[in-house]
């Protein structure tokens, strides 16, 4: 028989260890992951479809569709932009596939096979995905375009945290499209819109990562590359100055400023969603972006 | 002893009345049990379906192994098979995981598209890990009763299935999780001596992934040290019980990285992302201040251990510590390797910690009062 103190031991136990759960379970949920943020339309049907409890999915923050977006700076790039595998460029010269939502990634990976799959990347939520036939050419001219791929980069899948890593932007030279990134892991922290017009703009922000593992990262050897990109015309800015210290005190935060020369945008302030790329699961804390004039260029550098 | 054949017809039948009336009681009491069970199951399985849908369409499974995990599993990865354009022929390349091989007949049979092959697998890992738990918490609970021990197993189970390092298992999604469940249902069965199902129990824990029977034996092992020092004898009293499931948990995983590395030859897993090469030259002071500083400042693997530490603390016997000790071998293994990510216990890579919260609740749930190795010297 069980005694009385037994069975209080017993509850006591479950109790505080259940207790200790909680606490833990309670120091690590972020109430908003509850609901999913689709992003694009044929996403937001898919969960729609899938589950009637999501009906009231709110908004997106930030709509940012980067097959959208890059295929409008290359018009000509895409075999297909939906992951639609029926590949029908020229099989001698390497194109870049964009597909819509990573769930084509599986298509992509059969999609690979036939054509040899040299490079792979993503951004916001999307899948982009980079083939030739022929790999010296292909990394002759990565290489001489700015990308470096170090010996054994081309034979396989670099999946996840051990993704490739390229410069920055994304252009068209002797007849290979690249996309030349940083991205290494979760491609883009989002903000809120920003309203931002051509010219000098200097960026700051404060954040903190998410996530155990890029704290530890934080401190090792990542390059920071601060983008922000409209949705409709795809501005990509690459920062000039770029400048990421630790913030003291309790936790792991740290600041970002970065300077950009964004395109000329005619005489409007255009509103333009806030992605900074580079910094994966990280968690915005607070923003600034202003207009730098001239004269402070030189004043204040942001070094 | 009673005896049939001494019995008249009236006093055997009286027998039988008296036995399907024990069976319809234990029917009775289980089907609470039974109920709660499913709405845990069912509630965990929603929550982690909503996470799966965002690390889906938000995350994306690009970039981590999902889309990976979700074409070996499905249709077009019919018996494990790498996608064409990795350089492996099937994934026990990688990890030894023959429990996916049912998962993925059914995913080819019926043909599940998007990303269901995968949440497949994972909402019963997911599900599985908590009602296990439930079952393993409400049976060291059940001298409180029929309903208390149910609402606060329930209670536990749920905390339990909620933890941060489930959720990071979530947000990253990976087949470890599918550990959880059967380990701990094959520790419960191995303590209440049903040896059947504890072996049946047993090989499934062991077919999900190649290292699962050593931390199966890290738990088994840390049992027996600590039987020996509370009963101090060298040879526990559950020797018997524990030591073929030990010695068996310790060959398997030999005999399947011998063949794996013979037979399907890769780089190292474990230099890779655990030894680096040459073997700990990363290793340095800084480095690990600054990883301890990081689990100070992100505790969800330090709390599960701190939970099973909990039991040790409440009920002083050394049995209790169970989980603790058996968490030493893996947590050296871990702050020590090469990568970021097991070394802070990012990720998945907690996954054994799982297993060591509720070990303290299956050691203890089968020592009546009279027999608990009390540690007054303690």
């Amino acid at each position: 028989m069980s005694t009385t103190s037994d069975r209080i031991q017993r509850a006591a136990a479950v109790l505080i260890a259940g207790a200790v759960l909680f606490w833990s379970a309670v120091a690590s949920h972020d109430l908003n992951h509850l609901v999913p943020e689709p992003t694009t339309p044929a996403q937001i049907k898919a969960v729609h479809d899938g589950q009637k409890v999501l009906r009231d999915l709110r908004a997106p923050a930030v709509d940012i569709q980067p097959c959208d977006a890059i295929k409008s700076l290359f018009p000509d790039t895409f075999d297909r932009a939906t992951g639609n595998t029926d590949m029908k460029a020229d099989p001698d010269k390497p194109v870049i596939l964009c597909f819509r939502n990573s769930i084509d990634y599986g298509d992509a990976l059969e999609a690979a096979d036939r054509r040899r799959l040299f490079w792979t990347t993503g951004l916001g939520g999307d899948t982009i995905i980079a083939f030739s036939r022929d790999e010296a050419t292909f990394r002759e001219v990565m290489n001489r375009n700015g990308v470096k791929l170090a010996p054994g980069d081309l034979t396989g899948w670099s999946p996840g945290l051990d993704g490739l890593k390229g410069a920055n932007g994304a252009e068209r030279k002797d007849g290979v499209w690249i996309i030349k990134t940083r991205i290494e892991r979760a491609e883009v922290m989002y903000g809120p819109y920003i309203n931002i017009t051509g010219g000098r703009h200097r960026l700051r922000l404060e954040f903190a990562p998410a996530h155990p593992l890029d704290c530890a990262t934080l401190n090792r050897e990542r390059t920071w590359v601060a983008v922000t990109r409209d949705s409709r015309t795809a501005i990509l800015m690459e920062p000039t100055e770029v400048k990421m210290q630790p913030i003291a005190g309790p936790g792991c935060r740290y600041s970002l400023t970065a300077d950009f020369d964004a395109p000329p945008q005619g005489a409007q302030a255009v509103e333009t969603p806030l992605a900074v790329q580079g910094l994966a699961n990280m968690k915005l804390e607070t923003y600034s972006i202003s207009p730098i004039a001239p004269a402070a260029q030189s004043a204040a550098p942001a070094r | 002893m009673l005896d049939a054949s001494r019995l008249g017809r009236p006093a055997a039948s009286r027998a039988a009345l008296i036995r399907d009336r024990a069976l319809s009681s234990n029917v009775r009491g289980l089907i609470p049990i039974v109920v709660v069970a499913a709405l845990i199951a069912a509630a965990v399985a929603f929550y982690y379906h909503l996470l799966f849908l965002r690390s889906w369409y938000v995350g994306g499974p690009y970039l981590y192994d999902t889309e990976l995990f979700n074409y070996i599993v499905g249709p077009k990865g019919q018996g494990l098979r790498m996608p064409p354009v990795i350089n492996m022929p099937t994934f026990f390349n990688v990890h030894v995981v023959p429990i996916l091989l049912p998962f993925s007949f059914i995913s080819s049979t019926l043909n599940l598209k998007d990303m269901w092959p995968l949440e497949m697998v994972l909402l019963l890992g997911f599900s599985g890990a908590a009602v296990a738990a439930f079952v393993a918490v409400r049976h060291f609970l059940r001298p409180l009763g029929g309903f208390l021990s149910i609402v606060l197993a329930a209670l536990f189970a749920l905390a339990f299935a909620l933890c941060g390092v489930m959720r990071q298992t979530a947000d990253y999604p990976h087949i470890e999780v599918l550990y959880v469940a059967p380990a701990i249902i094959t520790l419960m069965l191995i303590f209440h001596r049903n040896f059947h199902w504890a072996w049946l129990s047993f090989f499934v824990t062991l077919f999900c992934r190649e290292d699962s029977g050593l931390h199966l034996a890290c738990i088994l092992g840390a049992y027996l040290v600590l039987a020996a020092i509370g009963e101090r004898k060298l040879i526990p009293s559950r020797t018997r019980d524990v030591a073929p499931f030990l010695v068996l948990a310790i060959v398997y995983p030999v005999v399947v990285l011998t063949a794996q590395k013979w037979l399907l030859p890769i780089d190292s897993n474990f230099a890779r992302i655990y030894s680096g090469t040459p073997p700990y030259a990363h290793l340095n002071v800084d480095l690990l201040i600054e990883r301890f500083q990081v689990l100070a400042a992100h505790p969800a693997a330090p709390l599960l251990l701190i939970a099973a530490l909990v039991p040790a603390l409440i009920r002083p016997r050394w049995v209790a510590l169970t989980g603790l000790l058996a968490a030493a071998p893996w947590f050296l293994v871990s702050v020590t390797a090469f990568s970021d990510a097991p070394g802070t216990f990012a990720l998945y890579y907690a996954f054994p910690f799982l297993v060591l919260t509720i070990v303290p609740f299956v050691v203890a749930a089968e020592l009546p009062s009279a027999e608990i190795v009390y540690v007054d010297h303690l």
